[in-house]
């Protein structure tokens, strides 16, 4: 599990890569991956295309992270995501709450 | 008893004695000396010294064998044991450690050296003897936590007891100590005799996960007991967990209810992993499927209460599982997942034999039995209304009792009262009136245990008057085959449309301890009907929705339609009472 982030020139954008398992453990790498950035960006990227499992806990994270980035109003879109992903944020239709490719 | 600096030295020659004791001294320790094994050990047993210095060869007992002996007896604590030998054969010193010794000393005996190996010896006694601490520390840590574990179960017990998870048509698989997996499992029967189910799964474990699981059943069962239907209950769960829970804390559930009567299952599914409803008829499986977001995530205003209706048959049978069956694993890390789950179905196992056949995969699968009594599962069979228990009286007394409140509970004499609830557009739409005025009725002691009787009234007469009398719509579609579906699309758009209507309740109470009369009138803004045609049909056959005017008049006296038949009255004694005379 190891997490990366990566901002945008003019900061407006924020991506977070996610690699191996997304679970409890990645709590505090992957809050500060977006809590660190002194900008706040417009529009928040999730990359999951090393993500190989995701589990109720990193559903919690991806939550905490649309609190901070405005609740309703974040844009934030999880991207990359395999199959077993996939069929986990669909399971719980987080598709109703970010938008998912 | 055990000395902090006494050494132990058994050694036969005299003279290497007493030259290591003279170092040892020299060192601060205290000496006690044996010249033979046997002794040597006798005296360990007796003085308990921090250190030994053993020799290999010894008369009566060998070195060795103390040092296996003295291994023996202290099983807790750190002694450490040096071997006084010059041998260099590998295997003689091999065998000295296999033994119990942690080091050598040979000769010439020097005093530095000695001193050097005593302080290694020495800091890893002292770790020893931290980690012995440590563990002490977290085994009375553990025993804590399970005795909070154990009062909080107890506490969760008392709030979930009035289920009706015992009633013959339900069977389930939950751990003992679901609920601090995160897992809930409610069963409940309305007034009406409709049943509700509720799985839940909390994210997280532990008291954490257990803490949000008694709001959700304290709720549950006091709105089921008040006549709310799931999506009201869903709702307001909702409301609730999105209130107390934090940011990232969520449950996924599923809640369905029965309706044993109209032959219908209601199923609100969110996110946990797809139901299944398998008909008894043609062994075909449909799926619960999760449209919803968990409980706890949206804000009431965002919150969808749609459910997914089917028509059931007797025989019928709903399960609902937890992720935990799908991601049971084995010892090879694979895990159970949902196509073996969906093989049982399609196995050809007989209906009944299929809970049995769900439990037994899991437990081959997992060749664990503890494992596999860790998961949650649960299997209701429909039933015909008359044999579904949770109808009967007992039943339900034991419901209206938990949940009245104080008021009326304890007056005596003469009780009276009237009052009269007005409904208009915006009220029919957005409320259920029924869980109110049941709960008012509640507060009088002698009704209680005629909750389902009495909430029969007030829904046949409500509806009537809400569907056909203010909406105008057709109950004749109700009794088709796709009927209900239909009916229920058509009431959804009438009620979103209306724009100008009312139904009124006139309630009427006296009563003393030993019986009363409770007169119900509900009157509806719409034209009225023909009731003189529909009361001289014969019974059985009278068009009115749902059980209609025959059950009213079996339960109820004095049933009377008021021209032009927009308003209906009727009257419920129960116990003793006269009545005045009529004015």
């Amino acid at each position: 599990m190891a997490i990366t982030s990566q901002l945008s020139q003019d900061s407006a954008d924020l991506t977070i890569a996610v690699q191996g398992r997304f679970d409890f453990s990645a709590h505090q790498d992957f809050r500060k991956a977006y809590e660190s950035v002194a900008a706040q960006p417009q529009h928040y990227r999730v990359d999951m295309r090393e993500a190989t499992y995701l589990d109720s806990s990193a559903l919690g994270m991806l939550l905490l992270l649309r609190d901070y980035a405005g609740g309703d109003g974040a844009d934030i879109a999880i991207v990359n995501c395999n199959d077993d992903v996939k069929k986990i944020l669909t399971i719980s239709n987080f598709d109703q709450l970010f938008s998912i490719s | 008893m055990a000395e902090r600096n006494s050494v132990l030295i058994a050694e036969e020659g005299a003279s290497d004695r007493l030259l290591l004791a003279t170092l040892l001294q020299n060192l601060g320790y205290g000496v006690l000396e044996a010249d033979n094994g046997a002794d040597a050990l006798a005296l360990y047993q007796r003085e308990r010294p921090a250190l030994v210095l053993l020799a290999v060869l010894m008369p009566r007992l060998d070195g060795l064998e103390v040092a296996r002996r003295i291994r023996e007896l202290t099983a807790d604590r750190f002694v450490p044991i040096l071997f006084l030998t010059s041998a260099q054969d590998p295997e003689l010193l091999s065998a000295c450690l296999e033994a119990g010794g942690d080091d050598f000393l040979t000769r010439p005996y020097n005093g530095i050296l000695l001193r050097a190996k005593l302080n290694a010896l020495r800091r890893m006694s002292e770790m020893n003897q931290t980690l012995a601490r440590q563990r002490d520390e977290i085994a009375r840590h553990n025993h804590h936590l399970l005795r909070e574990q154990e009062m909080a179960k107890r506490v969760f017990d008392k709030v979930a007891h009035v289920g009706a998870l015992d009633l013959p048509n339900i069977r389930y698989t939950l751990s003992p100590l679901a609920v601090f997996n995160g897992d809930v499992l409610l069963a409940s029967a309305g007034p009406s005799g409709n049943l509700i189910v509720l799985l839940g799964d909390f994210t997280g474990h532990g008291l954490a996960a257990a803490i949000g699981a008694m709001p959700l059943a304290q709720t549950f069962y006091s709105m089921v007991a008040k006549g709310f239907h799931v999506r009201d209950i869903v709702r307001e769960l909702n409301v609730k967990l999105y209130d107390i829970l934090p940011v990232g804390v969520f449950c996924c559930a599923a809640a369905v209810e029965f309706d044993f009567s109209e032959n219908t299952a209601q199923v609100w599914n969110g996110g946990l992993p797809d139901g299944l409803l398998y008909r008894s008829g043609t062994g075909a499986c449909q799926r619960l499927l999760s449209r919803h977001v968990p409980l706890g995530i949206k804000p009431g205003r965002q919150f969808n209460d749609t459910v997914d209706v089917f028509e059931t048959e007797p025989g019928d049978r709903l399960f609902l599982w937890s992720d935990g069956i799908l991601e049971a694993a084995n010892r090879s890390g694979a895990m159970f997942g949902e196509q073996r789950l969906l093989d049982i179905f399609g196995g050809g196992s007989a209906p009944q034999a299929l809970f049995d056949a769900l439990n037994g995969a899991v437990r081959d699968f997992l060749g664990d039995e503890a494992q596999a009594d860790d998961l949650s599962l649960v299997e209701v069979c429909v039933v015909a209304r008359d044999e579904f228990a949770g109808v009967a009286p007992a039943w339900q007394e034991e419901v209206a009792a938990a949940t009245a409140g104080g008021g009326m509970t304890d007056a005596h004499g003469v009780m009276e009262w009237r009052l009269r609830f007005e409904l208009e557009p915006d009220s029919l739409r957005g409320m259920n009136p029924l869980p109110l005025l049941l709960h008012i009725l509640m507060e009088v002691p002698g009704l209680r245990s005629r909750s389902g009787q009495l909430y029969t009234l007030l829904a046949e007469l409500y509806s009537n008057a809400l569907e056909h009398g203010v909406l105008g719509l057709d109950s004749k579609l109700k009794e088709s085959a796709q009927g209900f579906a239909q009916y229920y699309q058509q009431r959804g758009q009438a009620l979103q449309d209306l724009r100008a209507g009312c139904v009124a309740f006139d309630l009427a109470y006296q009563g003393n301890d030993n019986g009363g009369l409770l007169s119900i009138g509900v009157t509806d803004s719409g034209d009225g009907f023909d009731f003189e045609a529909l009361l001289a049909r014969p019974l059985g056959q009278n068009g009115y929705s749902g059980r209609g005017v025959a059950l009213l008049r079996k339960i109820s006296q004095r049933m009377r339609f008021i021209e032009p038949g927009n308003q209906v009255c009727l009257e419920y004694v129960w116990g003793q009472w006269e009545r005045e005379p009529s004015r």
